[in-house]
This record gives structure tokens, C-alpha cells and sequence, in this order.
């Protein structure tokens, strides 16, 4: 018994560790067409809350637990979600609060698809006319 | 004394009164002040309470509203967008339900007012009711209201509160709904009070029961009256504050209170106040009579003084006197009076006594002035007598005088001639004898013859007795004439110096045929003084004194006179005591032998007047005349006389 739970764990070990790419995704009629990782990262650090025409960035995050916001955080900070903690810690003390969370990529899509100016990521690339994907981050396989 | 009334009794009862009245009064008087101050206590409790009710009604609604504010800042709520796509929003609303609580239940409609997330299951997907839809509103209390929603049947509050957050996309509504009788549980129920909720239009109470709400119809005046009868009860009550509570309500919370409930603490107040009275009146009653009689101990002590005095009549009798006070200073003016009266009483006393001593003394002086009246009179009489006597001695002794006169010369010349008699029948009888024997014969025989014819011989021998007998009686003669003349004394009626004896024997000789034969006559006289006296009125003291002892004597006996001299204190006394051995003189008549007219002889027989002249003649010579008799033992007189009468 112990040992098949082993090899399960070990077997979801090794599937989070093969990362997936990360698209990154907004509403199509937003006022970009592609962001850089560094806007990217600023846009999700809320160091960046405005696009060019001046409309709020509204970016939506995952679940901490997710293994895509954990491979992302990677990409973009270069920390672990967890590392990142003490960082919105000291943003909270500012008045600046992290990006919404949806629990589900399918969530983050749907409020993507229905409020402007919002920015997401999904592991998949959107099959969706009202989407449209910013970058797509490619991890190591 | 047992009084009715008396003053400890009247002084405590007046005292207990006063006090009694006194605290009804202050009772009275704080009764219906606190009475006064507890109805505005009550007034101003109840506004109090209904402001506090309904300060706290508001309080939870307003907590209500806050938690609302907070819920529709999280995060989740964010999920409205995607229609709660991954259910975090209804895991929110049943969190909230369980960890908050809540009677109610929370509803999240999405942008197209459809209900998307819930607290309860099964109703998503049900469209926003009318009643809740936000009109331009951010947030609205909604207060009773019956809806068709989510089967409610009972009435219901609901909090709209829009999701749309600052500078985050339009979202939807978030309700939360609460049970309307649910909100008042939250009123005070451990109180007296109760509680209605009051609606002004149209005016009517939901009053909270027990039962449940009970809708109640009042008039529009119903917020002025003091007492107001729900329910067929009277109660006292109070409105709150109406506080507006979002755009359509107004929360105004009305607290009663029945009456009675609200009458109780004047009734406890009264019942304290009673108790209070009793606790004072009581202690104050008990000291009041004690008080009483320590106050009214002096007065009694006094009253007791005062019969004590009533029966003893005493009056140096006093009051003690303690302490300063007025009952002091009436105890110290009683004693000044008492000291004032005593004083005043012994002088009338001894005014009295004076009085009755002056009266017993008039008496006495009266009687003794009666007496010497009497005495004077008696003394008259008995000079008078005594001077009749006198005279009539007077004469007697004349009369003695002169018959001693007249006889003393006969007899003189008889008693003379006696011996020249008896010389001459000596010498006839020599010479009748010479003559016989002279004669011879017949001359002799004749002779002889003639003498025994005449019985010479007895002759001579009796004539000789004869002359001696006639000697003898003309000596006696002679001598009874000295002793007429020496008692008479009539040559000697002023004061004479003499031998007293003298004046005795010639009485005795007086007296001799009284008592020879009988009575033994024994003479002892030893004075041999010549003593200046009345001497014929002394004789006649001897003949009383020794005619009375002689008389004393029935048949034999003695009587003895002795005279002496006696010395004392410088004063010689010639005394003489005439003592008999006769019948004795008994003691009540002992007292009375000098009274004049007093004997003990038979009428006629004597004058009683013998001892009183002896009486007044001894004292006529300064003198003293005194008695010791006893019966059948004798008598002795003894008479004492001053040597001299001119140095006495």
C-alpha cells in the first residue's frame, strides 16, 4: 500500500515538473497586441496597473496551489509562490492588493472573456474569438 | 400612687406622638417626593431602555450593513463575474452562514440579477426579487416584508448591498436576509419591560410577546399619553428616538411596563419607609420613656419628699439635688422653701409654744394667783380666826391673868401661912404633950379621955397630913397660878429672851392631869439656850402639839421632849421635838394637819385650828414646824427656831 502511494506521488512529482507553455491571455479588443516578460511581470508585481490608453489592468492570478501560477511565478519573479508571500505582504501595508484569484484556468478565461482590461494565463492556448493570447512562455519540457 | 395619667406616661405618649408624627411626616414627605422622583425614574428608565433597545435594534442592523460592507470586499465575491463559476462564492455564503451564525440566509445574484450563488440550496438560477433590486442605491435595509422567494413565509428583513466595488467591474447583489421576529429576540427579555416596535403610518405597536408579534392599533395621540392601555392593561411607557434606518425605515422602539410592576418600588419605598418609621419610632418610644422617667425621677423623688413630709412632719427633711438642670433648680428652690418653711414653722412653733406656755403660765399664774388669792383668803380667814382666837386668848389670858392674879394673892397668903400653921400645930402639939405629961390622974385621964375622944392620935398624925396635903395643894396652886401667868404671858406680850423649857414645863404642868397616871412623860432637854421669841405664843404651840399627843396616847404610853441646839450653815437652831408613841397620823391626813379647820376629832370637839395657829406662829418666828408620823407608830413634831429673832 505504502508503495503504490509512493509511486503515485512520485508519478505527480514528475508531471508538475514537466512544465507546460504559458499563454498569456486578454480580451481581444484590448488596447495590446503583445506584452514583454517584463511588463509581464511588472503587470503581476502591480508595478504596472495602467495600459497605454489608460484603462486599469485587472490581472487574475490562480489559486496559490496552482502548479501553473507556481511555474509562472518561476518564469516571471524567478521566486516560488510561496517566496512571493512576504513581497504582497509589504504591498498590502502600501494599499495595493495582488491580482484577483480564480480558482480554475476556466474561470480566469471566462473573466477574462467578460471584463476589459483584465489579464490572465492559461496552460492551454484559448480556443475562444473574444480572447486573444499576449505571449506564450515556454518552459523547459 | 397608681395614676392614670400620670406624667411619665403623658410625657412619653406626648414625646412618642411628636416623634410618631414627625417621622409620618418626613415619611409622607419623602414618599411623595421619591414617589414623584421614582415616576420620572420610571419615565426616564423606560425612554432610557426604549432608546437602548432600540439603540441596539439599530446597532444589529447596522452590524448587519458592516459585515455586508466587508463580505462584498472579499475577493470571492469577484466571482460573480464568471457566475461563481468554481462555487467559492457559495462556499463563501454557507462560511458566512455557519461561522456568522446567521438566522437568515445570503444571496449573490450575478450582473443579470440572477441568483448565482447561495446559502441555501437548490435555488440558483431564480431572478432578483423586485423588493430587493438596488434603484441607483449602493445599500438598502429592507424592513418587514413577506416574499415569495426562497419559500419565506414568515416576514422578513433583507440587506441589499450592491457588489460593485471601487474601481472593480459591476459584479451584482449581495442579500442577506434575516428573520423579522428574529431581530427582536434580540430585546432585552430578562426584564420587566416590554417591547413594541412603533409604526407611524398608520400608527399601530408590533408589540413582542412571547407568542409571537402582535400587531396593536393606537391613535396618532398615542406618543402623549403617561399611561397607556394595551391589551386591556395599563402600562407605563416610553418611545425611543425615531432613527431613520435607510430609505425606508424608521426604527422607533416603545418600552412598557405594567403598572403594577412599575408601582413596586413605591410600594417597597412605602413598606421601607414603614419599617423605618417603626425602627425609629420604636428605639425613640423606648427612650422616650426612659427619658420620661429619669426627667420626671426628681419630680417623684420630691412628691415622695414632699409625703413623707405630709406624714412625718418633718420638714428638715430634703431634696438631693444632681445635676443643673431646671428639675435642679426646682429641687433647690423646694429646699429653700422647705429651709423657709421649716424656719418659718419652728418660729410659728415655738410662737405656739410660746403661746401655749404663756397661756399655761397665765394658767398657772392664774391658778397660782387663785391660789394665793385662796391662800390670802385662807390666810384671812385664818388670821381672822387667829385673831378671834387671839383675842379670845387674849381675853382668856387675861381672864387667866386676872384669875391668877386674884388667886395668887389668897393663895399666896395661904401657901404663906402653911408653915407658920404647921409651927403653930408643932408647938400646940409640944404642949399637949408637955400638958399630958404634966397632968396627973384625973386631969390626966380627962385629958387622955378628950384626946381619945378626939382621936388625938389620928388627929395629929392627920393633921399633920393634913397641913402637908394643904402645903402641898397651895404649892400646886401656886405653881398652876405661874403657870396661868406664864402662859399667858400677858406681862410678856412682845418678844421676850426665855428658856424655852420654861414655856414647856409650865404647859405640861397645864396639862398634868391629862396625862398622869397614863402617860410616861420623858424630858431630854439639852438646849439650855435662852432664845428671843414670842414666848406666850410659843406656849400655846407646845399646848397644841402636846394636848394633840396626849390625845394620841389612848391609854399608856410615852411622850418625850427633847430640846437641843442644832447648827446649820451658820445659823444655830434651837430645836424642839415632841415625840409620842400613839396612833400616828396617817399619810392623807398627814398632808392636810396644818390646813385650818382640818381635825380629825369630832364635830364640836375641836376647831381645827390648834395645828394651822402653831403653824403661822412657828413662821411668825421665821421657824419651821414639820411632821414624821407613821401609823400606829407615833408622831414627832419637830419645831425648829432661829436663836434670835432680830438677826434671823
Amino acid at each position: 500500500m505504502k508503495l503504490n502511494i509512493l509511486i503515485l506521488c512520485t508519478s505527480l512529482i514528475l508531471s508538475f515538473n514537466s512544465w507546460a507553455d504559458i499563454y498569456i491571455v486578454t480580451q481581444k479588443n484590448a488596447p495590446i497586441e503583445h506584452i514583454s516578460q517584463q511588463d509581464l511581470t511588472a503587470i503581476y508585481l502591480k508595478k504596472k496597473v495602467y495600459w497605454d490608453n489608460s484603462e486599469l489592468i485587472l490581472p487574475i492570478n490562480l489559486s496559490a496551489q496552482s502548479p501553473l501560477r507556481e511555474q509562472l511565478s518561476q518564469i516571471i519573479f524567478k521566486r516560488s509562490t510561496r517566496a512571493m508571500g512576504s513581497y504582497w505582504d509589504k504591498m498590502s501595508f502600501k494599499g495595493i492588493s495582488p491580482p484577483l484569484i480564480q480558482a480554475s484556468e476556466q474561470a480566469a478565461l471566462l473573466f477574462i472573456q467578460r471584463i476589459p482590461n483584465s489579464i490572465g494565463y492559461t496552460s492551454t492556448k484559448p480556443d475562444n474569438s473574444l480572447l486573444k493570447v499576449l505571449l506564450k512562455l515556454e518552459t523547459p519540457k | 400612687m397608681k395614676r392614670h395619667h400620670s406624667l411619665v406616661v403623658r410625657l412619653a405618649g406626648l414625646s412618642t406622638l411628636i416623634i410618631m408624627l414627625t417621622v409620618l411626616v418626613l415619611s409622607a414627605v419623602v414618599y411623595y417626593g421619591f414617589q414623584t422622583k421614582i415616576k420620572q425614574q420610571v419615565q426616564q428608565n423606560l425612554s432610557a431602555i426604549a432608546q437602548a433597545e432600540a439603540n441596539k435594534i439599530a446597532s444589529i442592523i447596522e452590524f448587519e450593513r458592516v459585515n455586508l460592507f466587508s463580505w462584498r470586499t472579499s475577493a470571492v465575491m469577484m466571482d460573480t463575474i464568471v457566475d461563481d463559476l468554481d462555487k467559492r462564492i457559495q462556499t463563501q455564503l454557507i462560511n458566512l452562514k455557519k461561522n456568522y451564525q446567521l438566522a437568515g440566509d445570503l444571496y449573490v445574484f450575478n450582473q443579470q440579477e440572477k441568483l448565482i450563488a447561495s446559502s441555501t440550496p437548490n435555488l440558483l438560477g431564480q431572478g432578483l426579487p423586485e423588493n430587493w433590486q438596488l434603484k441607483n442605491q449602493d445599500y438598502q435595509f429592507i424592513p418587514a416584508h413577506n416574499i415569495k422567494f426562497a419559500n419565506h413565509a414568515e416576514p422578513i428583513a433583507a440587506f441589499v448591498i450592491n457588489l460593485a466595488q471601487t474601481g472593480k467591474p459591476q459584479q451584482g447583489t449581495l442579500v442577506l436576509t434575516q428573520p423579522w421576529q428574529e431581530l427582536w429576540q434580540h430585546l432585552n427579555k430578562n426584564t420587566d419591560y416590554q417591547f413594541a416596535f412603533y409604526h407611524h403610518n398608520p400608527h399601530h405597536l408590533d408589540l413582542i410577546t412571547e407568542q409571537g408579534i402582535v400587531h396593536q392599533v393606537v391613535t396618532k395621540e398615542f406618543t402623549q399619553q403617561k399611561t397607556w392601555s394595551v391589551n386591556q392593561q395599563t402600562y407605563l411607557g416610553a418611545l425611543s428616538k425615531s432613527q431613520a434606518i435607510g430609505e425606508q425605515f424608521v426604527l422607533q422602539i416603545a418600552a412598557f411596563i405594567s403598572e403594577n410592576k412599575a408601582n413596586e418600588p413605591q410600594i417597597e419605598l412605602l413598606k421601607q419607609l414603614n419599617i423605618a418609621a417603626c425602627l425609629v419610632i420604636l428605639p425613640i418610644m423606648l427612650i422616650a420613656i426612659a427619658l420620661s422617667h429619669r426627667f420626671i425621677a426628681p419630680i417623684k423623688t420630691l412628691t415622695n419628699t414632699i409625703h413623707q413630709i405630709e406624714i412625718s412632719n418633718d420638714l428638715s427633711l430634703s431634696l438631693t439635688v444632681k445635676g443643673k438642670d431646671e428639675v435642679a433648680d426646682l429641687a433647690n428652690a423646694f429646699n429653700r422653701m422647705m429651709g423657709n418653711l421649716s424656719q418659718s414653722f419652728y418660729e410659728h412653733e415655738s410662737i405656739s409654744k410660746e403661746v401655749e406656755y404663756l397661756n399655761q403660765n397665765l394658767e398657772h399664774k392664774v391658778k397660782a394667783r387663785t391660789h394665793e388669792l385662796a391662800t390670802a383668803l385662807d390666810q384671812l380667814k385664818t388670821t381672822q380666826l387667829q385673831l378671834v382666837q387671839s383675842e379670845k386668848m387674849t381675853s382668856l389670858g387675861q381672864l387667866v391673868a386676872g384669875v391668877a392674879h386674884e388667886i395668887n394673892n389668897p393663895i399666896g397668903a395661904i401657901y404663906a401661912n402653911v408653915q407658920p400653921l404647921k409651927d403653930y400645930v408643932d408647938d400646940l402639939q409640944e404642949a399637949l404633950a408637955l400638958a399630958q405629961t404634966l397632968l396627973k390622974d384625973d386631969a390626966l385621964n380627962q385629958f387622955e379621955s378628950l384626946l381619945t375622944d378626939i382621936d388625938y392620935d389620928f388627929l395629929q398624925a392627920d393633921l399633920t397630913n393634913l397641913l402637908t396635903s394643904q402645903q402641898q395643894a397651895a404649892d400646886r396652886i401656886k405653881k398652876i397660878v405661874l403657870s396661868l401667868r406664864n402662859f399667858s404671858r400677858l406681862d410678856q406680850g412682845d418678844i421676850k429672851s426665855v428658856q424655852l423649857e420654861e414655856g414647856i414645863d409650865s404647859t405640861l404642868q397645864i396639862l398634868h392631869h391629862e396625862y398622869k397616871g397614863r402617860i410616861k412623860l420623858e424630858k431630854d432637854y439639852q438646849l439650855n439656850q435662852i432664845v428671843e421669841c414670842y414666848a406666850s405664843e410659843l406656849n400655846q404651840v407646845f399646848m397644841n402639839i402636846l394636848a394633840n399627843a396626849i390625845q394620841a396616847i389612848p391609854e399608856k404610853g410615852h411622850i418625850c421632849v427633847s430640846t437641843y441646839l442644832e447648827k446649820q450653815a451658820q445659823q444655830s437652831w434651837a430645836v424642839i421635838k415632841i415625840a409620842d408613841d400613839g396612833a400616828g397620823i396617817p399619810d392623807d391626813v398627814k398632808s392636810r394637819i396644818f390646813e385650818p379647820f382640818f381635825t380629825t376629832k369630832e364635830i364640836g370637839k375641836g376647831t381645827g385650828l390648834g395645828l394651822s395657829i402653831s403653824y403661822g406662829i412657828i413662821e411668825k418666828h421665821k421657824g419651821t414646824l414639820s411632821v414624821d408620823s407613821i401609823a400606829n407608830q407615833g408622831t414627832t413634831f419637830i419645831i425648829h427656831l432661829p436663836l434670835s429673832l432680830t438677826t434671823s
